[in-house]
């Protein structure tokens, strides 16, 4: 399922509403479907507020193991899984207050592969499907 | 969907709706900005019907529960759904902003 959207304010909820027409037509494990929910969230809120796309192209595979959310978008370069990762040890008031997002989509994720193409930028976000 | 709120007295509790999204995290951090130059000494943002919590949401709650904390106050979460109670594991969180009865 493939599907082309502009980068404007309610691009989650438009993306993470074709995901759910996706996840609901292939019937998959809730903790599937919540964990792509989240993660494709987290991925399209930050273009929304840190990205200078104007588009983003969304699409939704399975196989017989895994399912892979592809996010491409036409912004500048921007690796989200070179971002140095949370420590959720830390105490509450050493916190850095950002980057929970990025924290979010690794930790719900079972694998984020970023490319870099010219002029574009494709996030894939695995999930394997509980036997 | 929007935040409804009941306040007693210097207490005040934010009921959250079903999904907690950037909007609905940008309007839980005027109404928690409300509440404190209100005068509100404890915050309580009820999750019951709750089921999604993003980070522009956590962020809010772990900002305003510092500087609570720091004013002698409190700010904490409850009646948590296993959906949120398990975003906010992954965070690192739970035990320290979750309400303890």
């Amino acid at each position: 399922m493939e599907s082309s959207h502009p980068v404007r304010p309610d691009l989650p909820v438009e993306g993470c509403a074709r995901w759910g027409e996706f996840a609901g037509h292939q019937q998959f494990p809730d903790s599937v479907r919540f964990a792509l929910d989240h993660a494709l969230a987290e991925h399209l809120q930050n273009l929304v507020h840190h990205s200078q796309a104007t588009r983003v192209a969304l699409r939704f595979e399975v196989d017989a193991e895994c399912v892979r959310v592809t996010v491409t978008d036409d912004g500048g370069e921007f690796d989200p899984t070179g971002v140095p990762a949370v420590d959720p040890s830390t105490p509450i008031d050493e916190r850095p207050i950002g980057g929970l997002g990025i924290h979010l989509m690794r930790r719900l994720t079972d694998g984020l592969v970023y490319t870099r193409f010219p002029g574009t930028n494709r996030l894939e976000m695995m999930k394997r499907i509980a036997p | 969907m929007s935040i409804t709120k009941q306040v007693n007295g210097d207490e005040c509790e934010f009921m959250l709706p079903a999904r907690v999204d950037g909007p609905a995290a940008n309007q839980l951090e005027e109404e928690v900005l409300s509440a404190i130059r209100g005068g509100s000494k404890s915050i309580l943002i009820n999750l019951a019907a709750s089921n999604f919590l993003c980070s522009a949401g956590i962020r809010v709650i772990l900002q305003y529960h510092r500087q609570m904390k720091a004013k002698g106050g409190s700010l904490l979460v409850s009646r948590t759904s296993p959906e949120i109670d398990a975003v906010l594991e992954l965070t690192g969180f739970r035990n320290q902003i979750v309400e303890k009865f």
